[in-house]
């Protein structure tokens, strides 16, 4: 059984044929399910709950990486609930990532449903897929609550990606390049279970971007969870 | 944009020369420090000080490869090798030790010799 969440911004007129497309396509492929337009006064978490309640066992995102990762926290605690996406809009790095093509051409992904369990990272109980960019990395940055890492004028990213075969998260600080010949420094790396970002001083405000989409302030705790989401995915996903 | 993870390499920590790390940093990969470390430094595998390196830490390793300042003990199982340009203070404890000519040494040696590896090998087998 599938249930559909439109994003907002596709209730606009100029959208109205790809709908009509998307919708023809799913009834032909014998996907169709429950549409859902999502508007001020509706909330994907409420859908996703009152549909999981209901035996749902996909649910699909019409829309952009902002909506794939409001949902993602809706899903996290449903291992037996698919996500599906059919990007539209911008930005759709993610469903990029899973080698889902935008518009009608991602209904025959979900008609195939190939399956790829995807492990998430969590920020303050939030959920990504990816990757969090530190925005102010003069930050206090300590791992596994044993050491700092104290990076000065870089840029400090975190991976959701296991290092041999070993379920971590991956650090790297890569400084800004320095000098008219904007020489640039070698990387750091770091492997560790737990990242906790603070501001080194009162008053600092220090951003965390999750998945290019999802800010949280710090004080924020990385981690890996022992979650993964089922996410159907293109041939080409990684 | 996503950015992609650094490639696998054979080092699985990299400190790299703008970066220091401050308190006990504990790995179980090969580590290669070009940066500042301030504290311990503890892997089972190989540990490379390059050059420009400067460690106020005590060093326990599988193995080391010292070209850099090192202001602590080092203490490792198997092979521990000081360049021409490595500069260490403290005692330093190994099966098999190589100092190449140049190399400031100033503290204790210990050499633990290849049976202590033989023995452990034995053991472990």
């Amino acid at each position: 059984m599938y249930s559909y969440l439109y994003d907002q911004f596709l209730s606009h007129e100029k959208y109205f044929r790809t709908r009509s497309l998307i919708e023809t396509n799913l009834t032909d492929l014998g996907i169709n399910g429950k549409m859902f337009r999502l508007n001020l006064l509706n909330s994907p978490q409420e859908i996703i709950r009152d549909e999981i309640k209901r035996g749902v066992k996909n649910i699909v995102v019409i829309g952009n990486d902002r909506l794939v990762c409001q949902v993602i926290d809706s899903l996290a605690g449903f291992p037996d609930v698919a996500l599906g996406i059919i990007p539209m809009g911008e930005p759709t790095e993610i469903a990029t990532n899973f080698g889902i093509p935008p518009g009608v051409a991602a209904c025959p992904i979900l008609s195939t449903r190939l399956i790829r369990q995807v492990r998430l990272a969590k920020i303050n109980n939030r959920y990504f897929f990816y990757q969090a960019e530190i925005k102010n990395p003069d930050a206090m940055i300590r791992c596994d609550g044993i050491y700092n890492i104290v990076a000065g004028n870089a840029s400090i990213k975190i991976f959701n990606q296991p290092v041999n075969e070993k379920e971590v998260l991956l650090a790297t600080v890569q400084p800004q390049a320095t000098g008219l010949l904007r020489k640039s420094v070698s990387q750091s790396v770091f492997s560790c279970q737990r990242i906790l970002i603070e501001p080194r001083e009162k008053g600092q405000t220090v951003k965390i971007l999750a998945d290019d989409q999802k800010e949280i302030v710090a004080p924020a705790e990385i981690e890996i969870t022992g979650i993964k989401l089922k996410v159907i995915i293109g041939k080409s996903g990684i | 944009m996503f950015s992609k993870p650094p490639e696998k390499s054979e080092f699985e920590t990299i400190i790299g020369p703008s970066v220091k790390v401050e308190g006990d940093f504990v790995g179980d990969g090969n580590v290669i420090v070009e940066g500042l470390v301030n504290g311990n430094l503890r892997t089972g595998k190989l540990v490379v000080v390059s050059e420009k390196a400067k460690i106020t830490a005590n060093i326990n390793a599988g193995s080391a490869r010292i070209a850099g300042e090192v202001t602590g003990n080092i203490k490792v199982t198997e092979r521990l090798d000081l360049a021409g340009s490595a500069k260490v203070s403290g005692d330093i404890e190994a099966a098999i030790v190589s100092i190449e000519a140049g190399a400031c040494f100033n503290g204790k040696c210990a050499v633990t010799g290849t049976n202590v590896i033989k023995k452990e090998a034995i053991k472990t087998a």
